[in-house]
């Protein structure tokens, strides 16, 4: 045991010593550098941080982030850096203060909760452009930034009460902002195509309960719905279903992703969104320096690599409804149409 | 590392030879404690670094600079050395009460809740009575802090001497429920006037902590921490109460049998580290925060459990472990920012230098237990 004991440290030391030599100039000098070297040139990094609340490698809400932050690092040539910072509130303020202090063109806080750390924090910095995700928050150089569902939303009404007139359904996850926005959204799509049109609506309360979402669509079905949407993350998979065994004239349309396979006969097309690529073309406006707020942003159908609609080709529309729901797109665009009337 | 394995044992021999011929040694016993419960712990720190500081390599980092900004993080300036301060202040808190229940062998693993628990009840005070002056509302808000927190933790204390249940059921259950509940009472009844985000309205100016080293957020509530710290450790170590506890820690049995309201002392035990952490809560969003989230804590709880073991359940320990945890959370925060370590090697030095300061902890015990047993024998 003793001997043991004795030739564990030995061992140690050799790995150390082998190590050593070889791996610590290739890997360290830039490492290095790039705090004391890269002094000089400082002034001419675009330098970008992200403050994730959760792992960044989560395939959710934060990869959306980081692998925007990467696009930036690549395309722009810009020097990145993430901190995740496991949902304290407490230590959201320092974190911002971390990169501030340390000359970062932009930092993004990627969640509504980062909004009171960089408004108390942004005023001291302000060369730095603090924006935070999912917030309508605007002073000076503290931007929220948000994506208006409601407008896709709107087109899915708008689509609803042309094919479907016998009335829609939507089903919803929980009841927070974006979901109940998209709700409106869609109920003013309908109702400018037929003001007395019926909509019913539901939140199931989660966003994981394919479940109860496939049973509140069934019963939406019995009561005479022909197209049922849902907003409600993984458990929007259970309309699909609801709606596939329902037969191919009851209608639905994908919500943030590609779900034609789900119910290939009922899926009129799919609403996709590119929440990274918002955020990309925002950093490419603030390094070349054309970036020049007037409120937050709010991405919506006008950009169209952020938020686009892909129709079913083998669900083909009606040209008359195709040719609605351009024109209230470019309604919507010209800011003709408020898709968030109450 | 095998030196001083063979030092110890070679001085356990000697403590046995000691103890036969010569009793009184007490005087040199005692330096040989407190050289190895100092130089223990650092050797410990220094052993963890050499080994993560292997793993940086092999994953392409230089660890000696990843550990420089490590260590400028958590010391370089004033505003990140406060920033320690306010990092460990939960932690003392929650360390210092679980200390207690822990010393009273009662595992209440519910220290999590029980933050929820005080933080909520302040926040409902920081709120809805801002018309009351500082000096009222203050006090006030950091009492309710502690109370909300006492009763979550003495529910618990008292399903178990009611019922005879466990209490590391009960408060890991209990945790879900003030948890859930919070979240709650953040969507729906207590969602800030705009009902925009699901987050409270922020508690009155005259709620908030006084910071006294501007510009750094530094505020008293790290002051309190200590005093209760210190507090505890009178009660515990000072007074019958704390002897009462800590003898119905050692032997149920036996303190019954002495008169001791074992009872009692599960219950008070319970309250006190409850408290704690509900004034933990209060101090955070008086503190720091002063809105109420859905998630308020990054786990400071259970965190808090890891404090109060690395310091042997010593109040007064666990002051200096609440640092180690404050400063290493803290630096590595900024280890990601300027030496973009990833944060899963981040965690792994963190976790190996915890790792390495518990299993320290047990090998002291080991150590000293042999020693005990030597002088007894």
């Amino acid at each position: 045991m003793k001997k043991l004991l004795l030739i564990l440290p030995l061992l140690l030391a050799l790995v150390l010593a082998a190590c050593a030599p070889p791996a610590a100039p290739a890997p360290a000098a830039p490492a290095a550098g790039g705090e004391e070297a890269a002094q000089p040139a400082e002034e001419e990094v675009f330098k970008v941080g992200l403050l994730s609340p959760g792992s960044v490698n989560d395939e959710g809400w934060n990869s959306i982030a980081y692998h925007a932050m990467l696009r930036i690092q690549d395309e722009l040539g810009a020097e990145m850096s993430y901190v995740e910072l496991e949902q304290d509130p407490a230590s959201f303020e320092k974190a911002f203060r971390d990169y501030a202090s340390q000359g970062y063109d932009m930092i993004l806080g990627h969640g509504f909760e980062f909004q009171d750390a960089a408004l108390t924090v942004a005023p001291e910095y302000p060369d730095t452009y603090f924006f935070i995700s999912s917030s309508r928050v605007f002073e000076n150089n503290v931007i929220g930034l948000n994506t208006d569902s409601s407008q896709p939303f709107y087109l899915m009404g708008v689509i609803a009460a042309m094919m479907a007139p016998e009335g829609a359904g939507f089903v919803g996850g929980m009841e927070i902002p974006p979901i109940s926005e998209a709700l409106t959204g869609f109920i003013n799509g309908a109702h400018s195509v037929n003001p007395d049109y019926p909509v019913a609506s539901t939140f199931i309360g989660n966003f994981t309960d394919a479940a109860a979402a496939k049973e509140a669509a069934l019963s939406m079905i019995a009561q005479g719905a022909r197209f049922v949407v849902p907003d409600a993350d993984v458990a929007g998979l259970g309309v699909f279903q609801a709606v596939a065994e329902s037969g191919p004239d009851v209608y639905t349309f994908g919500a943030f992703g590609d779900f034609t396979d789900k119910a290939p006969d009922n899926i009129l097309g799919n609403y996709l969104a590119d929440y990274g690529q918002g955020i990309v073309n925002i950093a490419k406006a603030v390094k070349e320096g054309t970036f020049e707020p007037t409120g937050n942003i709010e991405f919506g159908l006008a950009n169209p690599d952020v938020m686009w609609i892909e129709f079913n080709p083998n669900k083909p529309l009606p040209e008359d409804v195709m040719a609605a729901v351009e024109a209230a797109k470019q309604a919507i665009i010209a800011g003709e149409v408020n898709t968030l009337a109450e | 590392m095998s030196d001083s394995r063979s030092d110890i044992l070679a001085l356990a021999e000697e403590r046995k030879a000691l103890s036969v011929e010569a009793p009184a040694s007490g005087l040199r016993r005692r330096w040989q404690v407190l050289l190895w419960s100092t130089l223990g712990p650092i050797a410990a720190i220094l052993a963890a670094f050499v080994v993560s500081g292997l793993m940086l390599l092999v994953a392409g980092f230089d660890p000696l600079f990843a550990f420089a900004t490590l260590l400028r993080g958590a010391f370089g300036d004033l505003r990140v050395i406060s920033e320690v301060l306010l990092q460990a202040t939960p932690l003392m808190l929650i360390g210092v009460g679980l200390a207690v229940a822990f010393r009273s062998n009662i595992w209440n693993i519910g220290a999590e809740g029980q933050f929820y628990a005080g933080a909520v009840l302040s926040t409902i005070a920081g709120i809805y009575l801002g018309m009351l002056p500082a000096v009222v509302l203050v006090p006030l808000v950091l009492v309710l802090g502690f109370v909300g927190g006492a009763l979550w933790g003495v529910l618990a204390g008292w399903f178990k001497v009611r019922f005879g249940a466990s209490e590391i059921v009960t408060t890991i259950m209990l945790n879900y429920v003030a948890i859930i509940g919070t979240g709650y009472l953040v969507t729906g009844p207590m969602i800030e006037q705009a009902g925009t985000y699901p987050q409270t309205a922020k508690v009155a100016e005259a709620a908030r902590l006084y910071r006294f080293l501007p510009p750094t957020r530094l505020h008293i509530g790290f002051l309190l921490a200590l005093v209760f710290a210190v507090i505890v450790y009178v009660l515990l170590f000072k007074t019958s109460t704390g002897y009462a506890i800590r003898a119905a820690g050692h032997n149920q049995t036996a303190a019954r049998y002495a008169g001791i309201d074992v009872e009692r002392t599960v219950l008070l035990a319970m309250g006190i580290s409850g408290g704690a952490a509900g004034l933990a809560g209060a101090i955070q969003v008086s503190g720091l925060t002063f809105r109420l989230y859905q998630q308020i804590s990054p786990g400071y709880g259970f965190t808090g459990i890891a404090v109060a073991l690395l310091a042997g359940n010593h109040p007064l320990g666990v002051i200096l472990s609440a640092l180690l945890f404050g400063a290493l959370r803290s630096g590595s925060e900024v280890m990601q920012i300027s030496a973009k370590i990833p944060s899963v090697l981040v965690f792994v030095v963190q976790g190996l230098v915890i790792l390495s300061v518990v299993s320290y902890g047990v090998y002291q015990m080991k150590l000293f237990g042999r020693l005990r047993v030597a002088k007894e024998g």
